[in-house]
């Protein structure tokens, strides 16, 4: 079969180049920094951005490249940041705006659009306006209208960023269940890596328009091997050439010992990746059991949670976390510009091919 | 209300501020009021119902009816296309369309005239045709449109580009075409605008006097309209012109009030009525929060 959506084209005014699949019935978290590209992608499957070289496919059809199909025959569907409800419509019109744009008459649409309500939980909704919805409400009734016109491809961007804890999270939820549950297909781009655990079947980071990293989510979270992958996930990330099966080179002289993932001929690059827990932090490099030790710059001390992250860059320019107690912190008396060794047990450090 | 804005009631402002301003309120009131006692309130009545004045309160309101339909139909297109395509002539479309805004209204019924006159650019062949303009109710509609249309096409324009067109993409990705999402969303998004768009034109139409005067000159019951009639009579029955120009101040105040109507100039061309606090209490959370981080960063 056909992958649902693909897209293997260029938009050099946004600097954009990409090649990306989404097989039917998965779910694509699309990652990377601000100006990436995320939007362009998702622009590209809507049919708001035409490529200037390359193809859009959804469902094996060409949408864009050698015929150009607007966004409103794609059958696609968009939730963005905000709900953007027509205000001049109550909650039940606003779902069936799509089936009725698809030609089905009022009575119809109106019932298609309570099921899709009833699916959200919002049917007691039906005859409100929108601004007198909460956001989260809103946005429950967004996503009901995006489902109504049964679109093949429901693009997500940011659809979560702008509600409060509470309601991003049951948003979440019915989100897992109306969409990857049903076996829907769908690309969301996302900053938060709850949405990605609970959501994504398979991952795609962007990194200046390009792809640098892609693959099913559980795998790229576990060995990350981009550092924006590595950040998102929590990690530390350090890349180098293999020494041997549990030994990496980093840089000119440092060596990383650790637990061997995945097989590697010395000499091949890898990834070695440890949690900023597992990072202790001294003032001067200790002795003992066989230990990695890296001498790094401290460029930012922050409160992560009940704990202290101090972030280090090491002479190759790699940032490394370490989160410590307040207690640890205060004791090391630790400034900005301050030079102190972070120290790992080789046991936490997992070594994979880069 | 956050802490930064200024809660005194004379909004910090210098006292002395307050003379010129209020010199402002008189200048515009006084004239209006002077005119007030001046009303021969007990013949009222009769000068109102005189046949010269029906005749011209008839034509006024069939004439901007007709030319505010015009300017609709010609001006919501003309306004949306001006801000939301790129033209390559923007600029100069947005010079022509708003010249009547600032040229003489005489220049503007010469301008007229010297196109659509029997020896005019389209009048000589319009002509030919037997279709003679100049100085036919026609030349009233158009003398109007013309004036008028800048208003409303400001009025839609300023409320299109500030609500962007973001309503009309996520309803275009739900399958509507174009046509329906100008008449579902774009139309009904815009209506407060497109409201007060139309009071103010239509208000500009019932005053036009001099491209109508040049153009379409004074004949009653077919171009002499009730500034028309006003300034004639001003000679021969001054207190019949001061009761129709009463008439046209009550019209006039009633159509500004239309467009002053709280909300019904969101994103709208005229500055805001009240304290801007009301509006904003209006948008709810949601919006707010979205309007603070639009999707996509600086991508689009």
């Amino acid at each position: 079969m056909s992958p649902a959506l693909t897209i293997h084209a260029a938009v050099p005014e946004r600097h954009v180049q990409v090649d990306i699949e989404v097989p039917a019935g998965r779910v694509l978290a699309v990652l990377g920094a601000n100006g990436a590209g995320k939007s362009t992608v998702l622009a590209l499957a809507a049919g708001l951005v035409r490529p200037e070289r390359g193809t859009v496919t959804i469902g094996g059809h060409e949408v864009a490249g050698g015929r150009w199909v607007p966004p409103h025959r794609r059958k696609i569907a968009l939730l963005a940041q905000e709900p953007l409800l027509l205000p001049h419509l109550d909650v039940l019109a606003n779902v069936a705006f799509g089936p009725r744009a698809a030609g089905l008459g009022r009575r119809q649409a109106e019932e298609t659009a309570r099921a899709r309500l009833r699916e959200v939980g919002a049917d007691h909704l039906a005859r409100r306006r929108p601004r007198k919805l909460s956001g989260g409400q809103q946005q429950r009734v967004a996503l009901a209208r995006a489902l109504a016109p049964d679109p093949q491809l429901l693009l997500l961007d940011e659809p979560l960023a702008a509600l409060d804890v509470q309601a991003a999270a049951d948003l979440r939820q019915l989100l897992r269940t109306s969409v990857r549950a049903t076996g829907r297909t769908a690309v969301i781009v996302t900053h938060d890596l709850l949405d990605v655990l609970a959501l994504a079947d398979d991952v795609v980071v962007l990194d200046g328009g390009r792809v640098a990293e892609q693959g099913p989510s559980t795998q790229l979270l576990s060995q990350p091997r981009t550092d924006f992958t590595a950040r998102f996930a929590g990690v530390n990330l350090l890349i180098g050439t293999r020494l041997a099966a549990d030994a990496l080179r980093i840089g000119a002289d440092a060596v990383m010992h650790g637990l061997s993932e995945g097989p590697g001929s010395s000499g091949s690059a890898a990834a070695a990746t440890f949690s900023p827990r597992a990072v202790a932090v001294h003032r001067t490099e200790p002795g003992g059991s066989p230990r990695n030790t890296i001498t790094v710059r401290v460029v930012g001390i922050e409160q992560q949670g009940e704990l202290v992250r101090v972030r280090g860059k090491n002479d190759d320019g790699a940032q490394l976390a370490a989160d410590i107690t307040p207690a640890s912190v205060a004791g090391l008396d630790l400034a900005l510009g301050d030079t102190v060794a972070f120290v790992i047990k080789a046991a936490e450090v997992r070594i994979y091919p880069a | 209300m956050s802490t930064v804005d200024v809660e005194d009631r004379t909004g910090g402002l210098p006292r002395w501020a307050f003379l010129p301003a209020a010199l402002g309120v008189l200048l515009i009131g006084l004239p209006a009021l002077g005119m007030l006692v001046e009303v021969p309130w007990s013949d009222l009545p009769g000068l109102l119902t005189s046949e010269a004045s029906l005749a011209a309160m008839g034509l006024s309101l069939r004439t901007s009816i007709a030319a505010t339909a015009l300017a609709v139909v010609l001006g919501v297109p003309l306004a949306l296309v001006l801000a939301w395509t790129r033209l390559p002539a923007a600029r100069v479309v947005r010079v022509v369309v708003l010249l009547p805004l600032v040229l003489p209204p005489v220049v503007s019924g010469l301008a007229l005239l010297t196109t659509f006159g029997r020896r005019g650019l389209l009048g000589q062949y319009l002509s030919v045709l037997g279709i003679d303009i100049a100085f036919s109710t026609t030349a009233v509609v158009l003398a109007q449109a013309f004036v008028a249309m800048p208003f409303l096409v400001l009025s839609v324009k300023g409320a299109a580009r500030a609500a962007g067109r973001r309503h009309e993409v996520i309803a275009a990705t739900l399958g509507a075409g174009p046509t329906t999402v100008l008449r579902r969303v774009t139309i009904p998004l815009l209506a407060p605008a497109l409201g007060s768009g139309i009071a103010l034109a239509f208000a500009r139409c019932l005053g036009e006097f001099g491209a109508t005067l040049t153009f379409a000159g004074s004949l009653q019951g077919v171009t002499r309209t009730l500034p028309l009639e006003i300034y004639l009579q001003r000679e021969t029955d001054p207190d019949a012109a001061i009761a129709l120009s009463l008439l046209l101040i009550l019209l006039a105040a009633v159509l500004v009030l239309l467009t002053q109507r709280p909300g019904a100039n969101r994103h709208g061309w005229l500055p805001q009525p009240g304290p801007d606090d009301r509006r904003r209490s209006r948008v709810s959370e949601a919006d707010r929060a979205a309007r603070a981080g639009t999707p996509g960063g600086g991508e689009r």
